[in-house]
């Protein structure tokens, strides 16, 4: 059982080799070929996905900057529009009470002037009429009778009181 | 008692062809000039005239395990043409087990014990040895055929191969000097070179020897157990003993398919392993 037997090892290494050239030439190579060439199709298309993939994640983070910056630009905008809106009507208010302070103005010296325009004009009334009575009196000073006849008429020349 | 008197008539008439149980077990395992597929059906094998190779007469006549050899091949090769569609981009079916067990050999047997480029390189010589043990192996479990790598001259001729290849790599890689100057270690003292050489020599040599008897006697000795459990029967001649030996058989039979699988994976690796050795001295 343990006697090596040349004829046997012959055929085996003929057997062998006759195996291993055609598989070899006619199935691995071509199958080794096949199976190396779609590792480096997997390997390839992993890479580019990866790199896909990190572009878009990449893309992703600008837009998100982008819109971050874009809020705070509104924010600011808004802002600012607020503080321009509360100075307009903050100068506006002013604006107003100015002109109502100068209106109020004027129309008090308007009524201080027709008020003194009254007044200066009373006065002469008063003056002409105090004139004129003084001018009777001074003419018809004779008598008592006709002292208290004047005294009368000029009484019952002024203006009656409600009373009467 | 029908059963046991049958046993016996059997056992009987084995007896009367002067065979033992011992003689029946080794005509099963060894090399005969014709070959058995049934019981009752011999096929004789053509004798051929023996031819001579450096003035020693070679008998080349076709046995019984040239055979089995010859029908390996053509079932390896048959795989690979015809159940393996190069088209497919998407392997399916058996050509997935088969690309399965390609790509086993060459990511975990030949680049992971030979490196890179170098696995690459002898991939192809490492799936042969592979699929040519297994399919050996494995046809020995099938009823009609019988095991050739239950055969010594043929696991020989095997390690032959991989001694040859890696002293022929070997000198290739680092030159004639280079490569039996790299066998001795690295820090040995001159005086001590000459024994280290010798003790090299010698390890190299029964690494190739080790290879052949594990593979011969692990492959022999499940067909010696199998036959041993079936044949308690005709021993004892009665078929009570069937109860016992047929579960024990089924259960050596799928130790037998285990064997064969790890025999063809530790046969290759090794392979790998020694020629992975001498084409990388400095490994």
């Amino acid at each position: 059982m343990l006697n090596l037997d040349p004829g046997m090892m012959f055929w085996t290494w003929v057997t062998f080799f006759i195996v291993l050239i055609i598989l070899s030439k006619l199935a691995l190579k071509p199958m080794l070929t096949a199976i190396s060439n779609r590792e480096d199709q997997i390997r390839g298309d992993i890479d580019n996905a990866k790199k896909q993939r990190d572009e878009a994640e990449e893309l992703l983070n600008q837009h998100k900057e982008l819109m971050a910056s874009a809020e705070s630009e509104a924010q600011k905008i808004i802002k600012e529009n607020q503080q321009l809106a509360e100075k307009t009507k903050q100068s506006m208010i002013e604006t107003a009470r100015k002109e109502a302070d100068k209106i109020i103005e004027n129309a008090k010296k308007e009524i201080d002037r027709q008020k003194e325009s009254a007044l200066s004009s009373l006065r002469a009334e008063v003056a002409d009429l105090a004139i004129g009575a003084a001018e009777k009196i001074i003419i018809q000073k004779l008598d008592k009778s006709e002292h208290d006849k004047i005294i009368n008429e000029y009484t019952n020349s002024m203006p009656k009181s409600e009373k009467n | 008692m029908i059963w046991s008197d049958h046993a016996a008539a059997a056992a009987d008439t084995l007896a009367e062809h002067k065979e033992d149980i011992g003689g029946w077990i080794t005509h099963h395992i060894q090399n005969s000039n014709a070959w058995h597929p049934f019981p009752g059906v011999d096929i004789h094998l053509p004798h051929l005239p023996a031819i001579n190779i450096l003035g020693i007469s070679i008998d080349i006549s076709i046995t019984n395990h040239t055979v089995m050899l010859f029908i390996a091949g053509i079932i390896i090769i048959s795989m690979f043409m015809f159940l393996y569609k190069l088209k497919n981009k998407v392997p399916t079916g058996f050509g997935n087990i088969l690309e399965m067990m390609v790509l086993f050999v060459r990511d975990e047997i030949a680049i992971a014990n030979m490196g890179e480029k170098e696995g690459r390189r002898f991939t192809p010589l490492l799936i042969t040895f592979f699929f040519f043990v297994l399919i050996s192996n494995l046809m020995g479990l099938i009823p009609a055929f019988s095991t050739s790598t239950g055969n010594i001259s043929v696991t020989a001729s095997l390690a032959i191969i991989t001694f040859l290849s890696t002293q022929y790599f070997g000198i290739r890689q680092s030159g004639f000097l280079g490569y039996y100057k790299g066998l001795v270690p690295h820090g040995v003292p001159w005086w001590l070179w000459p024994l280290m050489l010798v003790v090299e020599i010698m390890g190299l040599l029964a690494k190739h020897v080790a290879l052949t008897i594990r593979l011969f006697a692990n492959m022999i000795a499940g067909h010696i157990v199998l036959f041993a459990f079936l044949g308690l029967i005709i021993m004892f001649k009665s078929y009570a003993w069937a109860g016992v030996s047929i579960p024990f058989g089924i259960f050596v039979y799928f130790l037998e398919i285990l064997v064969a699988l790890i025999q063809a994976y530790i046969f290759t690796i090794l392979s790998a392993l020694f020629i992975g050795m001498s084409v990388n001295p400095d490994h």
